[in-house]
């Protein structure tokens, strides 16, 4: 075969690309750590092998942070979609039957929307703090990491907004479309509150009472905000202050699409495309410097 | 795998950690700088087994956790090839709520094990950690020698191109020890580079072909291990402060030598023996004693003369200090023999 190979001067450029080939192959799996002040930079490619390891530290990941929340429970996961269900219901309970004048499905809605933003935010904050995944020998890159955080939250809002999403659609004659579109907007309001949420990240690492502020804020806000009560509700200066408020975008907006009693349409669109030009702003800056900040707070005691 | 020469190339890395402290309830506190490593350049080729050595605190882990590029340098840049493994401790990442299985299974999947092959990998740790039906109890159940055994025979099986050791050895009972400390060495064997920092003096000198001694986050000795060692002795000798461990009496035997004590001591608290050999000039460290009053060594640990000095080793905080007075055989006593 090199004989062959060699024998005709087509035969040896081939030889030689198959040399050069062969002596580039390596290289090209070697994987390279260079470690800055600014940067802590993986160079090379990533083998189909690695890939397929670096899913399965993704999964490991998701598995982990959802054990966490289910851990020495009887019913286990079943608990990730029955808690925000129970919950609605309780608050279903007291806002409908004990003053007996709000819509349900308001209220499924706001509850629902509320709570998704609250875990989203609180995800973000302490996204950046966990440095390696539960995995301690090994360097997790950041893409991997937020790519189970990513994972972790969609499953997280989905299991948080399904089953509620179905009792609207049976029970209280939602449409299918409009449950479908409820849970897209759930995703979507989870995503941009991580990713606002992680820019608040090394303040918080900073300052733990900032942490405990936003939890106050939170749970004022789920009095002050139109959760339980749609904004039609508010009046004076509530209703001025919740026009800046951006959860109170999301949950009227989804109280319009699935055909409740909303205040969306008379709110100033103005208001609403600046939110949400910086919401977005914020968690693309989010996301892209949750690399930096990660690795800025390793040294951080 | 790897074909540059070269598998860490540090320059210049200095490490500060940034630490939040308040001294009064209504402060507001302020942000310490504390330098942990400053100015450390060094090579380290492809086959080196290196160690690093020095007092607590002097920045050895401080710097192969910034090898394995999870903590930021202040300065300096730091390349590093291949694979890198970090071992410390003995948790890879276990999970109280799943049983030793369990963990093991997912832990070695999100490490790299192929799944094809981890079913032998889940056999090879139970047969090597010996936790029988603990093994499908649940993690958060294990005492903490088991956990140790468990998280011993995990990291024990792992490959990579670069493995960075930060004192992973002495978990479980003596027999396992013994058990570990082999299979730590397998491990060496087929990993290409080892950097171990340890105050393992002899397991360095065993292991390792190359020694850096590291003192207030200096590196301020590169060379052959065993030089290494000399010079550690020498910068941490001079602060050596002797502590008294009294004796009632000793007595000389045809099996051996035994000691009564005043108190009890234990060997969790980190105590061992070391035999000066007057002829030979040489040490001989015994690490292995057991718990109680009394400390008996065998006639076979003892060199054949027995013209040898006797000095008991504590280790607390940060080095071992003298726990007795030195004791001097008489070379009746050898002669007697």
């Amino acid at each position: 075969m090199a004989k062959r190979l060699f024998a005709t001067p087509s035969g040896v450029l081939t030889a030689i690309g198959i040399i050069g080939v062969i002596s580039k192959l390596p290289e090209r799996f070697i994987l390279k750590l260079i470690i800055e002040h600014s940067k802590c930079l993986v160079l090379g490619e990533r083998t189909n092998v690695e890939k397929v390891v670096d899913r399965e530290k993704v999964l490991f990941m998701v598995r982990t942070k959802f054990r966490k929340t289910t851990k020495r429970r009887f019913l286990g996961y079943a608990w990730l979609v029955l808690d925000p269900l129970i919950l609605s219901l309780i608050y279903l309970f007291v806002f409908t039957v004990v003053r007996a004048n709000i819509n349900a499905t308001s209220i499924l809605i706001g509850i629902t929307m509320y709570r998704v933003f609250q875990t989203s935010l609180m995800a973000g904050i302490s996204a950046i703090p966990d440095p390696n995944g539960g995995l301690k020998c090994e360097r997790i890159s950041t893409k991997i990491l937020l790519s189970a955080t990513v994972l972790h939250r969609t499953i997280d809002i989905f299991f948080q907004t399904s089953l509620i999403t179905g009792i609207l659609v049976y029970a209280f004659d939602t449409s299918v479309s409009g449950g479908f579109i409820f849970l897209i907007l759930c995703q979507i309001m989870g995503f941009l509150f991580f990713g606002f949420g992680s820019i608040l990240s090394p303040l918080v690492k900073r300052i733990p009472d900032i942490g405990t502020l936003i939890g106050y804020v939170l749970r004022l806000g789920f009095f002050a905000s139109p959760a339980m009560y749609p904004m039609s509700r508010m009046t004076g200066l509530h209703y001025n202050f919740n026009e800046y408020n951006p959860f109170a975008y999301f949950a009227e907006s989804a109280r319009l699409l699935l055909g409740v009693d909303s205040v969306f349409e008379s709110l100033n669109p103005l208001h609403f495309l600046l939110i949400v030009t910086v919401l977005v702003l914020l968690t693309i800056i989010g996301f892209k410097r949750i690399d930096f900040l990660r690795w800025r707070m390793t040294t951080w005691s | 795998m790897v074909l540059n020469d070269i598998v860490i190339s540090m320059e210049n890395i200095a490490i500060d950690y940034f630490e939040y402290t308040r001294e009064k309830v209504f402060s507001l506190g302020k942000i310490n700088q504390i330098q942990a490593v400053k100015n450390a350049s060094l090579q380290i080729r492809d086959g080196e087994r290196v160690a690093i050595i020095g007092r607590n605190g002097s920045g050895k882990s401080t710097l192969l956790r910034c090898i394995a590029g999870m903590l930021r340098p202040a300065s300096g840049r730091l390349e590093t090839t291949g694979r890198i493994l970090f071992l410390s401790g003995v948790d890879p990442g276990f999970d109280p709520e799943l049983t030793g299985r369990e963990n093991i299974k997912q832990l070695a999947v999100a490490y790299g094990v192929p799944k094809v092959e981890i079913e032998d990998f889940i056999s090879s740790v139970k047969e090597f950690t010996e936790l029988g039906d603990a093994f499908e109890r649940k993690f958060g159940g294990y005492s903490g020698g088991m956990r140790g055994k468990l998280g011993f025979g995990f990291i024990s099986d792992l490959r990579s191109d670069v493995l960075l050791i930060d004192e992973t050895f002495g978990a479980g009972d003596r027999e396992f020890k013994k058990k570990s400390r082999s299979k730590m060495n397998a491990m060496i064997d087929e990993i290409s580079t080892v950097i171990m920092c340890t105050h393992g003096l002899p397991l360095a000198r065993d292991i390792c072909d190359r020694g850096l001694v590291m003192d207030s986050g200096n590196l301020v000795f590169d060379g052959p291990v065993s030089d290494a060692i000399d010079y550690y002795e020498e910068l941490t000798s001079s602060s050596i402060n002797w502590v008294e461990f009294p004796y009632n009496e000793k007595y000389v035997s045809d099996e051996g030598v035994f000691f009564d004590f005043k108190t009890e001591f234990k060997v969790a608290e980190g105590l061992r023996l070391v035999i000066h050999d007057q002829r030979k000039k040489e040490f001989i460290i015994i690490e292995e004693l057991d718990d109680g009053e009394n400390l008996f060594i065998k006639r076979n640990a003892l060199p054949e003369h027995l013209d040898c000095k006797f000095k008991l080793q504590q280790f607390r905080e940060d080095r071992w200090y003298d726990a007795s007075r030195y004791i001097q055989l008489t070379p009746k006593v050898a002669e007697e023999e």
